[in-house]
C-alpha cells in the first residue's frame, strides 16, 4: 500500500502540491488526472525519490520513505518501477540490452537465462523478436512498449506510468491501454497512471483521483466522474472551455 | 512630517562605487560557486568510486572509447609537435653552436611539459566535448532518471568508469605521445637540420631523468581527473533541450582549455618546489 500524507512541494514561488492526501491500495489501477502543470508527475516522482517533498510523509508497504537517501531509494526502485512519458531508452544499447539492463545489474542470472527473460518480457509487450534492433530503428509506440518491458524486468510490485498515451495516435493509445490492463492482470501489479486522457481512464482505471490547484478534489470510481456534483471535475471530464476552471 | 522621516538619498559616487564593486564581485562569486559545485561533484564521484562493486564491463568499454580510438590522433599530434619543436629549437641552438643539445632539450621538454599538455588538450577537445554531449543528451531525454529508476546509480555507472578510463588512458596516450614526439623530432632533425640520430640521442639521457618522466605522468593523471570532472559535471547538469546541450559542450571546451593551462601552471610551480627540495638537494 502507498500513502501520501499532507505532502507539500513548491518550486520557487510556485506551490505545486499543497498538502495532498492519497492512499493507493494493492492490486488496483489508480489514475491521477488533472490539467497540465497541476503536479501529477511531481506526485509520483516523490515515490521513487526523484523529488523530495518540502513537508509531509510518504509510506510504502508500512514503511516511511520520506527521508530516505539515494542509497535507500535504490531498494524502493526495485519494488516501484516507473515508465516515463519519454521512452528514455538507452540509445547506446539495443532493445534487448535495454530490457536486460536491470537483470544484469540486479540479478545473478546467466546470459542464457537473461536472454530468455528478455524474450519473455518483449513478448508480454508484443515486441517479440525485436531484441537486436537499436532504439533509433523503432517507432515511438514501439519504444514506449520496450520501455514498459524494461520496467517490468525485475517484476516490480508497483508500476508508475507517466502519461503513457500522450502524443500517441488512437490505435497506439488503445494498445498501450490494453498493455496497462494486461500488466495489472498478468503480473498482479499495483499501477498508478498519470494521465489526462479520459478515454484511457474509461478503459483502464479502477479508481480516479483528480488534482486541482495542489489538492485532490475528486477520488472515486471512473463511472461516477460524469455524475459528480463537483463542477471542476465535470468540466475537466467534458473538456469544455466554459466552466469554473476557466476563471 | 513625511519628508522629515524619509531616508536621505545615497550620494552618486557611493552608488557608482557599489556598482563597480558589484561588477567585479559578481563574476568572481559566480566562479567560486561553480568551483564549489565542481568539487562537490568530484566528492560524489570519489565516494561512488570507493565502493568495492564497480561496473568493470563499462570501464572496458570506456577504455576502448577513450583510449584506443584516440591513439591515431595522439600519434599524429606527437609527430607534428615533435617536428615543430626540433625545427624551432634548432635555429636557436645553431646560433650558439650547440646543436648537439637538440635531442636532449626536445626530449626533456616533451617528457615534462609538451607530452602531457598535448594529450590533455586533445582529450579535452575530443573526449571532454563528447562526454558532455552524450551525458547532457541522456539527461534531457530522461535517460539518467530512467537509470536511477532502474535502481542503478548513474554516477557509478556513467561517471566512475569514465574516470578510470580517462586517468589510465591519459598515462598510456602520454607515453605514446612522448615516444612518437621524440622520434618525430629525431627524424625531422636528421632530414631538415642535419643532426643525425647518434648526435640527437647522445644527450637525451643526461637531460631526461626518471623524475622528469614521473612528474609528466603525475601531471597527465591530474589532467585526466580535470577532463573527466568538468565534462561529466556539465553533462550531468544539462537541463532543458538541445540548446543547453550545445551551451554546456561549449562551456566544457572553454573551461577545459583554460583549466588545463591553469592547472599546468600550478603543477609546474609545485614540481619545481619538490624538485628543488628533494631531488636537486641530493
Amino acid at each position: 500500500m502507498i500513502v501520501f500524507r499532507d505532502l507539500y512541494k513548491s518550486f520557487g514561488t510556485k506551490h505545486v502540491l499543497r498538502g495532498i492526501n492519497l492512499t493507493v491500495h494493492e492490486g488496483e489501477t489508480l489514475f491521477i488526472i488533472g490539467a497540465s502543470g497541476t503536479g501529477k508527475s511531481v506526485t509520483i516522482k516523490h515515490l521513487v525519490g526523484l523529488l523530495k517533498p518540502d513537508a509531509g510523509e510518504i509510506w510504502l508497504d508500512g514503511e516511511e520513505i520520506t527521508h530516505y537517501d539515494e542509497r535507500q531509494f535504490m531498494n524502493v526502485r526495485k519494488k516501484c518501477s516507473m515508465v516515463f512519458q519519454n521512452p528514455a531508452l538507452f540509445d547506446s544499447l539495443s532493445v534487448g540490452e535495454n530490457v536486460a539492463f536491470p537483470l544484469r545489474r540486479h540479478t545473478k542470472l546467466s546470459d542464457a537465462e537473461i536472454r530468455e527473460r528478455v524474450g519473455e518480457n518483449l513478448a508480454l509487450v508484443n515486441m517479440a523478436g525485436s531484441g537486436d534492433a537499436m532504439p533509433h530503428e523503432i517507432s515511438g509506440s514501439m519504444a514506449k512498449r520496450v520501455s514498459l518491458a524494461r520496467s517490468i524486468a525485475l517484476r516490480p510490485k508497483y508500476l508508475l506510468y507517466d502519461e503513457p498515451t500522450t502524443g500517441a495516435d488512437p490505435i497506439t493509445a488503445n494498445t498501450l491501454n490494453a498493455l496497462i490492463k494486461d500488466m495489472a492482470r498478468k503480473l498482479k501489479v499495483t499501477s498508478i497512471v498519470v494521465s489526462h486522457d479520459m478515454e484511457s481512464v474509461r478503459q483502464v482505471a479502477d479508481r480516479v483521483a483528480m488534482l486541482y490547484q495542489g489538492n485532490f478534489i475528486y477520488d472515486g470510481k471512473p463511472s461516477e466522474l460524469s455524475t459528480t456534483d463537483n463542477g471542476f471535475v465535470r468540466q475537466f471530464v467534458s473538456g469544455s472551455a466554459e466552466g469554473p476552471m476557466a476563471d | 512630517m513625511e519628508q522629515a522621516l524619509s531616508r536621505p538619498e545615497t550620494p552618486a559616487w557611493i552608488s557608482r562605487s557599489a556598482a563597480l564593486v558589484d561588477a567585479f564581485w559578481r563574476p568572481f562569486a559566480g566562479f567560486l560557486d561553480e568551483l564549489g559545485r565542481l568539487l562537490r561533484f568530484l566528492g560524489e564521484v570519489l565516494r561512488a568510486g570507493r565502493s568495492r562493486h564497480q561496473y568493470w564491463d563499462v570501464v572496458r568499454y570506456q577504455l576502448y572509447q577513450v583510449g584506443w580510438q584516440s591513439v591515431p590522433i595522439a600519434i599524429l599530434a606527437g609527430v607534428f609537435v615533435g617536428g615543430i619543436f626540433a625545427i624551432q629549437i634548432y635555429e636557436n641552438l645553431f646560433q650558439f653552436g650547440a646543436t648537439a643539445m637538440l635531442g636532449g632539450i626536445s626530449a626533456s621538454i616533451t617528457v615534462r611539459e609538451v607530452g602531457p599538455l598535448m594529450i590533455a588538450l586533445l582529450l579535452g577537445g575530443r573526449i571532454g566535448a563528447f562526454t558532455t554531449a552524450e551525458l547532457g543528451t541522456m539527461n534531457v531525454t530522461d535517460q539518467i532518471d530512467a537509470m536511477r529508476c532502474l535502481a542503478t546509480d548513474p554516477i557509478k555507472y556513467l561517471v566512475v568508469p569514465r574516470y578510470y578510463a580517462l586517468i589510465l588512458m591519459s598515462w598510456v596516450l602520454t607515453v605514446i605521445g612522448i615516444v612518437i614526439g621524440v622520434l618525430g623530432a629525431s627524424v625531422v632533425s636528421w632530414f631538415i637540420c642535419n643532426v643525425n640520430f647518434y648526435l640527437f640521442f647522445s644527450n637525451v639521457a643526461s637531460l631526461v631523468d626518471l623524475y622528469s618522466f614521473l612528474s609528466g605522468l603525475v601531471k597527465s593523471m591530474c589532467f585526466g581527473v580535470l577532463v573527466s570532472t568538468v565534462s561529466c559535471y556539465y553533462g550531468f547538469h544539462t537541463h532543458g533541450g538541445a540548446e543547453d546541450v550545445g551551451r554546456n559542450v561549449n562551456k566544457t571546451v572553454v573551461v577545459l582549455g583554460i583549466g588545463i593551462l591553469a592547472l599546468d601552471y600550478v603543477l609546474a610551480i609545485l614540481n619545481d618546489a619538490i624538485y628543488a627540495a628533494f631531488v636537486a638537494a641530493r
